[in-house]
């Protein structure tokens, strides 16, 4: 019932021009013969931090992954700003203005920072040859400005490989950032940051709000979720198990919410 | 982000990191001039007459051609066994279309114009079949390339059935600026020529290098090589890439098979037999890792005038014959192990 019923929404918001920007319809994942996503079918709307919750293995990363074309979804739909995405891939949601932070941060080690940060969108001419002065420079914009990398000791051109943890992040964060974008997907983007650098994270996400923009931000730290979200998706095993208001519900509240539900298999 | 990181935090300064990053170029570089100087101290007679380094530009070549394109796939992280045996398949696809076409002018192309283009066509077909296999079938690299290996030969066994083909009348005839484009010999001075496939190699190697330094495709070998998830997250085509790699080989393959040919007018069976390790060799002593994410074109090319001028050098240097694959592989040996060694140091 739900699939032509929400069809049909998705098509008249596009018409009337108030689509949500991100909408998922029915969307299921399969690894061979497991169901990782069950027809979940949620909304992001513009200008919105929407914060995903879910327990270890919920399908939190697949989701996103549905979302930003590395896994294709084995069935449902996807519409973006109204329109359905038909041929999905990285590149395509990366032109649609999604960026992403990946829980596994997605840096090659051996490559250097300047690599890294233009990987799979790197200035070059019509034959492909890359414009690595540019590309450098604005590496260096990125690392010195958003970043806030003083040290002199690491450079454009030093490899990923002799970098903290922190600074991975760091990369990983202000790639996503810098290339400007109407979604931004942050998957467990504070996990070993040290608590100025959290800080730093949730002050960029309250700023993609400022700016308009809106961003999906995935944390198993309720504290750090509440105060920058206006809603939650919880997912639980597969499935979108409730979507809560922040207005509707305490930090206190949903946190006893997602303990509940891992001992009780129910969102109450 | 990281400002207490980076500033409790110091790694090697920046200079020491542009020395590390060159570091096998500069390991590969001093071992290719002490090679060398041995030889000339070794053996001056030899080493101080043109005549043997004419004979390494004749035969180096062939060798570092294939190595050259080698190095891309095993920067992926890859191997392509099948190379030797598409070697022969694009020479004998050359040979043959050259000697059955000689009277007719197919699409208006001369006949060994004709073979030239079928044998290199052969060579992107056997990169593609070893693609199918290896990305699309998803099988180990080397298991795929072992099975082509065979089947290739397998092909040119079947269809010269033990017969060379000789390619002599292509020197003179018609398309004698053809032949002589591919393994002419340029008269540079009085007693000097230069063989044409030395600056194929040369040219070859420069575009090599500048694809892998700055082209998108290099930089993507190597992403693909070191990270391949992290690759494809970030929107590299990795099937793309590596079949591209895999075509890259089979045509250098065809095309070294097809100079080999014509700078020996003659298209024998068993070509390319010999030619595997070496050619393994030299992108190995270059420095490229076989765990892919790191490759150098430059040590490739140095790593084939070494593999290159081994045999003849051992021999002037007044050893026997059959010491030659012991001084191969105390090279080998010795090169990945300081790599090993430099490489570790550095991380
Ligand atoms: N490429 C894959 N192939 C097979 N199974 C996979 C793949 N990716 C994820 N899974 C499985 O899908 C399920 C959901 O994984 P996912 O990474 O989406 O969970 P998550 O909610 O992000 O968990 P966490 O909070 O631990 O990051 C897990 O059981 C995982 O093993
Ligand atoms: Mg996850």
């Amino acid at each position: 019932m739900a699939e032509a019923n929400l069809q049909n929404e998705a098509a008249e918001a596009a018409a009337k021009g108030d689509a949500p920007l991100l909408q998922m319809v029915d969307v299921c994942k399969r690894f061979g013969g497991v169901q990782v996503l069950d027809n979940v079918s949620l909304e992001i709307g513009s200008n919105e931090i929407v914060g995903l919750v879910g327990d270890n293995g919920a399908g939190k990363s697949t989701l996103i992954k549905t979302i930003t074309g590395v896994h294709l979804p084995t069935s449902g739909d996807i519409y973006y700003k109204g329109e359905k995405i038909s041929i999905h891939s990285v590149k395509k949601s990366r032109k649609l203005g999604i960026e992403t932070v990946y829980q596994e941060r997605a840096l090659a080690d051996l490559q250097t920072i300047w690599q890294n940060m233009f990987l799979g969108r790197e200035i070059t001419n019509k034959l492909g040859f890359m414009n690595i002065k540019e590309e450098k420079r604005q590496s260096e914009l990125m690392m010195r400005e958003h970043m806030g990398f003083t040290s002199k000791a690491i450079t454009v051109d030093t490899e990923v490989e002799f970098l903290s943890g922190g600074e991975k992040q760091g990369i990983a964060i202000s790639r996503a950032l810098y290339f400007k974008a109407d979604l931004i997907i942050l998957d467990e983007p504070t996990v070993a940051l040290s608590l100025s650098e959290t800080q730093r994270v949730q002050e960029f996400i309250l700023d993609i709000k400022r700016r308009g923009h809106s961003a999906i931000y995935i944390s198993h730290s309720i504290y750090l979720l509440y105060p920058v979200c206006d809603r939650f998706i919880v997912l639980d095993r597969g499935r979108v198990a409730g979507v809560l208001d922040k207005k509707d519900v305490t930090q206190d509240e949903l946190q006893e919410k997602m303990v509940n539900l891992v001992k009780t298999g129910v969102l109450a | 982000m990281g400002e207490q990181a980076v500033i409790t935090r110091l790694p090697e300064p920046t200079f020491k990191q542009k020395i590390a990053r060159s570091k096998i170029e500069i390991s590969i570089g001093i071992v290719t001039v002490g090679v060398f100087l041995v030889y000339l101290i070794g053996a001056p007679q030899v080493f101080t007459h043109y005549q043997i380094y004419y004979s390494f530009m004749t035969t180096i070549p062939i060798t570092g051609i294939l190595a050259l394109a080698l190095t891309f796939v095993i920067t992926l992280g890859e191997i392509d066994m099948s190379f030797p045996s598409v070697m022969a398949l694009g020479g004998l696809t050359m040979s043959t279309v050259y000697s059955n076409m000689s009277s007719v002018d197919y699409f208006g192309i001369p006949p060994l114009t004709l073979g030239i283009l079928a044998g290199l066509g052969v060579g992107i077909l056997c990169g593609l079949l070893n693609s199918l296999l290896i990305v699309g079938f998803g099988i180990p690299s080397i298991v795929g390339s072992i099975g082509t290996q065979f089947f290739f030969r397998g092909l040119v066994n079947v269809i010269a059935a033990g017969a060379g083909i000789s390619m002599l009348a292509a020197q003179s005839g018609p398309e004698s600026g053809v032949y002589f484009a591919l393994a002419g010999k340029i008269q540079v001075t009085e007693g000097a020529r230069l063989p044409m496939q030395f600056l194929w190699f040369i040219g070859l190697g420069v575009l090599c290098l500048v694809i892998a330094k700055r082209h998108r495709f290099g930089l993507h070998v190597s992403f693909v090589g070191d990270n391949k998830l992290a690759a494809q997250m970030m929107g590299v085509n990795v099937p793309r890439v590596r079949i591209t790699a895999y075509v890259i080989t089979g045509l250098a393959a065809a095309f070294a098979g097809i100079v080999s040919n014509l700078e020996v007018a003659y298209f024998y069976p068993s070509q390319g037999e010999d030619i595997m390790l070496p050619a393994l060799a030299a992108v190995f002593i270059g420095g490229t890792s076989v765990l892919g994410g790191r490759g150098s074109v430059v040590g490739t090319f140095l790593g084939a005038l070494i593999m290159g001028s081994l045999e003849a050098g051992i021999i002037s240097l007044g050893f026997d014959g059959f010491w030659t694959k012991v001084f191969y592989g105390l090279i080998i040996m010795v090169s990945v192990s300081v790599y090993s060694f430099v490489m570790k140091k550095s991380t």
